[in-house]
């Protein structure tokens, strides 16, 4: 099926990136699992509306011109897909820790800072590669098929 | 909270860790199987190249760089190239993960070296090097005399 590109702008992702993965690791030293609830319920309305967890600092960012947009063609269900997994863990990593169970809370939210680590600095997104994998299967729903040239899960590039 | 940051940073290099423990796993077992080296010929040092036509960086960077290392090489290299996305099981086999992406296979057909993205022409004469393979036309005139 052909796919529908649409300009990402991947710069604010890989700011929320960041971001989340710094409140993550703040959170789990200063042993703060609220902080991962909170990363978890913005990721929830991210996910919802499409748009990055930390949307709003990626704007400030850009308005004060340290950042500026990186558009490339992609497809946004998969990175939604992802951060809709990430929404899981936590969730997940929460309803752990409001049960007494501190070790699988914070197992549950590593998974989520090794994840982003590996999206921020590897450039592969492991959600978007299983959304990929369910297309490719042919699961309803799954509708979007890599971008032309890109292994599935792997950051696409700007085209020449 | 010192030991928790100490425990964060210890996670975090057993990540890295376990990151590149994953690179070192796919590599060893590639030894010997020589998935995707059909048209390997022993003897010569080889690079594996995952690319696709849809691959911009592949075109617009990676392409240039090889050209740069075969024209130093001559045919003393083979450049084998892979397409990645009409070979699935290749890509899967050798554990990669973007494209482009370059292997170093030695003149045993051993990988020994491998490149997640883009490398430029130094780093694959670097690597080529450091299996022991130096560009002919890297060595000085005097020092070809001197071995001949």
């Amino acid at each position: 099926m052909a796919t529908q590109l649409k300009a990402i702008d991947h710069s604010a992702m890989q700011t929320s990136r960041a971001v989340r993965m710094g409140v993550l690791l703040a959170a789990f030293v200063v042993n703060a699992p609220w902080l991962a609830a909170i990363t978890g319920v913005l990721m929830l309305v991210g996910t919802a509306r499409g748009r990055g967890d930390f949307g709003f600092i990626y704007r400030a960012l850009r308005r004060a011109r340290w950042i500026s947009p990186d558009l490339i063609p992609d497809n946004p269900e998969p990175h939604r897909f992802a951060m809709g997994i990430g929404v899981v863990f936590l969730a997940g990593s929460t309803l752990a820790f409001l049960a007494g169970l501190p070790i699988l809370g914070w197992v549950l939210t590593w998974v989520i800072i090794g994840l982003t680590a590996l999206n921020l600095f590897g450039g592969f997104c492991v959600g978007c590669a299983v959304y990929y994998w369910m297309n490719r299967v042919g699961l309803r729903g799954f509708v979007k098929a890599p971008p032309p040239g890109v292994i599935p899960g792997q950051r696409p590039s700007r085209p020449d | 909270m010192l030991e928790r940051l100490a425990a964060a940073l210890a996670l975090i290099v057993v990540g890295y860790l376990v990151y590149r423990l994953y690179g070192w796993f796919i590599m060893r077992r590639l030894v010997g199987a020589g998935m995707g080296l059909e048209g390997y010929t022993p003897g010569k040092p080889a690079i594996l190249y995952f690319t696709d036509p849809g691959c911009a960086p592949c075109h617009a960077l990676q392409d240039p760089a090889l050209e740069q290392v075969a024209a130093q090489f001559g045919d003393r290299l083979q450049i084998i190239k892979v397409q990645a996305l009409e070979n699935p099981h290749l890509t899967d086999a050798w554990g990669v993960l973007s494209l482009p992406t370059t292997f170093i296979i030695d003149t045993r057909g051993r990988p020994r070296g491998v490149n997640h993205g883009v490398a430029r022409a130094p780093r694959l004469l670097d690597q080529l090097r450091a299996i022991g393979e130096a560009s002919p036309r890297l060595v000085e005139p005097d020092r070809v005399d001197s071995l001949s």
